[in-house]
């Protein structure tokens, strides 16, 4: 070992050995570890969860079987050293970042999946070091006219609006039976499947419920139909195509003959009323 | 367009929706909505990539009279055009700024080191993320805003839970490609919000992606077209597959199923390719949990490494195994189930 030039006067500045040829790891010049040891930790982590501290229980165990009169280092030290180790790995590719590319799309693909994991490390270990895209640095541009647009004018259509989507949904959820599916109750059920378990008994309690929800559900969608005309002509105030293509196909009975050709504008007219009014954070 | 599509339409200007008309109708379907407009036949095939809903009811329109298009759905394709039109345009006013004259990145942020940073992109940093002081709570965090639309929130029903729990931070934002590589990511130090997505897609990409996929795309839409109109007008904001249940309130506009058959930049994508990722990210949640920061950020990015290098050193073999193109072997069969082994 040789005294560091900078520091002549320390007691640990000493450069060693690199030892990368024999496929070593000079850690501190009194601790050094085999490439094979750290690259195992390495796959371990990778392929279930594996803490330092069971990794080097692992080894401990191998060294007391194989009747080593040496100890392994304690976990600490172990952990200082793989992170050394990392620290001075270039694992994939040669250029920075190439690790962070796909082979085919490149760093910025056209098509991605954002998503975000909870694997958060203790937040009193947080330091001002991390600075994220989300930051705004002193020196980031400022655009102070970018404002929230105005929504008072989709607002017109407000209540129209909410209901003509609403009468979207149901619409389109209405069943051969021609009235909406019983809530609360499996989609597959019909009337005849409720009433059926009860026919030879006293009405009991299940009964009772599923009466009450299919006279909800009756309700409902009388409220519903009677509701259609009052949307219609509100929304041919505002829009006379949407008014009437909400009056053709929306504020309809349910036909078996038609109900294929009309699915089409279900969707389509749901999908156009879902955005009137959308407002912006 | 514009001309043709204002006088075939009698729509009124306040009508129809606000800024997410651009989620149904972005920029790319205005000239297949202006043909359908005018009648023209032509647009078919472009409406089934832009905007399949249009499509499918074009085609039944035509059944329904004899081959041509109703006045009806002429008038609707020319008030949905006209009104994103609009929308766009306004959007644009309040960002009349150059991007030429965006201050540089300074050096110290181009090349800090990502073990300190906790951010860590295969491409350089692009732009800073500006701020916007007029738009109040611009980078808060904001999973847990939701609320009806009438009420000021982002009228989706979709409830998150809220991350940084137990003291922790609030984890890690990752970006995949389609071929389940990880092409960025970085440490959320308190929740995440779409700020992430939108900063990182700002900052890092060049040009915006053609499609982002994000369990929260239905809001990222309106977030990111608010802020950077002219950046992100060419980009749709979906929702994966899996997340899709969970909005009961979106529409179809805002799944990335609804585009799966007619638009070629999705056919195939794996849309959980994220969720592949994050279920392997487990693996590290518990070590990563009790470690310092530095140290859960260099633990963090050399399995994503390890990950990155493990698909594509098996999908080179696999290539050459079977004589077939990288690009096909990324996303081959046998490399999943090589993941399920693992």
């Amino acid at each position: 070992m040789q005294a560091c030039s900078k520091h002549p006067n320390s007691q640990t500045h000493y450069a060693g050995p690199d030892m990368r040829e024999l496929g070593l790891f000079n850690f501190s010049n009194y601790s050094v570890f085999t490439h094979e040891l750290l690259n195992s930790y390495t796959s371990r982590c990778f392929c279930h969860p594996a803490p330092f501290h069971a990794f080097c229980r692992t080894v401990r165990f191998d060294y007391q079987n194989h009747l080593s009169e040496h100890v392994f280092v304690n976990n600490d030290t172990f952990r200082k050293a793989w992170f050394s180790w990392m620290g001075i790995m270039q694992l994939f590719g040669t250029a920075l970042n190439q690790s962070q590319q796909c082979p085919i799309r490149g760093p910025e693909p056209d098509v991605c999946i954002a998503d975000a994991k909870t694997l958060g490390f203790q937040q009193q270990h947080l330091t001002s070091s991390l600075t994220p895209p989300t930051e705004v640095l002193r020196c980031a541009p400022k655009r102070a006219d970018v404002r929230p647009l105005p929504e008072s004018s989709a607002c017109v259509l407000g209540d129209a609006r909410r209901k003509g989507q609403q009468l979207c949904r149901w619409r389109a959820s209405l069943t051969k039976h021609g009235a909406s599916k019983v809530g609360n109750i499996d989609g597959e059920l019909s009337d005849a499947d409720v009433d059926a378990a009860d026919v030879d008994a006293d009405e009991t309690g299940a009964a009772k419920q599923s009466r009450a929800r299919r006279n909800a559900r009756d309700k409902v969608d009388k409220d519903n139909m009677a509701a259609m005309p009052q949307v219609v002509v509100a929304l041919k105030k505002q829009s006379k195509v949407l008014g009437n293509l909400f009056d053709r196909y929306i504020n309809t009975a349910w036909e078996d003959r038609k109900e294929t050709k009309r699915r089409a504008f279900f969707v389509l007219l749901q999908q156009v009323g879902f955005f009137v009014g959308y407002c912006f954070i | 367009m514009l001309a043709i599509v204002s006088s075939s339409t009698h729509a009124h200007p306040q009508v129809l929706a606000y800024e997410s008309v651009l989620q149904f109708a972005p920029v790319s379907s205005w000239d297949a909505l202006g043909m359908l407009a005018n009648g023209n036949e032509a647009c078919i095939d472009q409406l089934v990539r832009e905007v399949p809903a249009f499509a499918v009811a074009a085609i039944q329109d035509q059944k329904n009279n004899d081959g041509s298009f109703s006045e009806d759905i002429r008038g609707l394709a020319a008030f949905v055009c006209l009104r994103a039109e609009r929308v766009m345009r306004a959007l644009l006013q309040g960002n009349n700024h150059d991007e030429r004259a965006s201050p540089a990145i300074p050096p110290s942020a181009a090349g800090d080191d990502w073990r300190e940073t906790g951010q860590r992109y295969g491409g350089p940093i692009y732009r800073l993320r500006p701020s916007y002081p007029s738009l109040p709570h611009d980078s808060r965090i904001d999973r847990s805003v939701v609320s009806e639309d009438s009420a000021g929130g982002i009228g989706c029903s979709k409830y998150y839970e809220s991350y940084g729990k137990h003291g922790l931070t609030g984890g890690v934002f990752a970006i995949w490609c389609p071929h389940l590589i990880c092409v960025g990511w970085h440490c959320i130090p308190r929740g995440e919000g779409r700020n992430d997505a939108f900063s990182a897609l700002f900052t890092r990409w060049k040009k915006a992606p053609s499609v982002v996929i994000y369990d929260f795309a239905c809001a990222l839409g309106p977030y990111a077209m608010l802020r950077e109109p002219e950046f992100f007008k060419d980009t749709r904001f979906l929702i994966d597959d899996f997340h899709a249940k969970g909005h009961t309130r979106c529409t179809a506009a805002c799944m990335l199923r609804t585009y799966r058959k007619g638009n070629s930049h999705v056919t195939k994508t794996n849309s959980s390719a994220a969720e592949c990722g994050n279920s392997a990210l487990t693996r590290i949640e518990k070590s990563v949990s009790y470690m310092s920061q530095r140290h859960a950020v260099v633990y963090t990015g050399v399995f994503l490494e390890i990950w990155n290098r493990t698909r594509t050193v098996h999908a080179l073999s696999i290539a050459q195994t079977h004589g077939m193109p990288l690009k096909d072997a990324m996303l081959d069969k046998r490399l999943y189930l090589h993941l399920e082994e693992q």
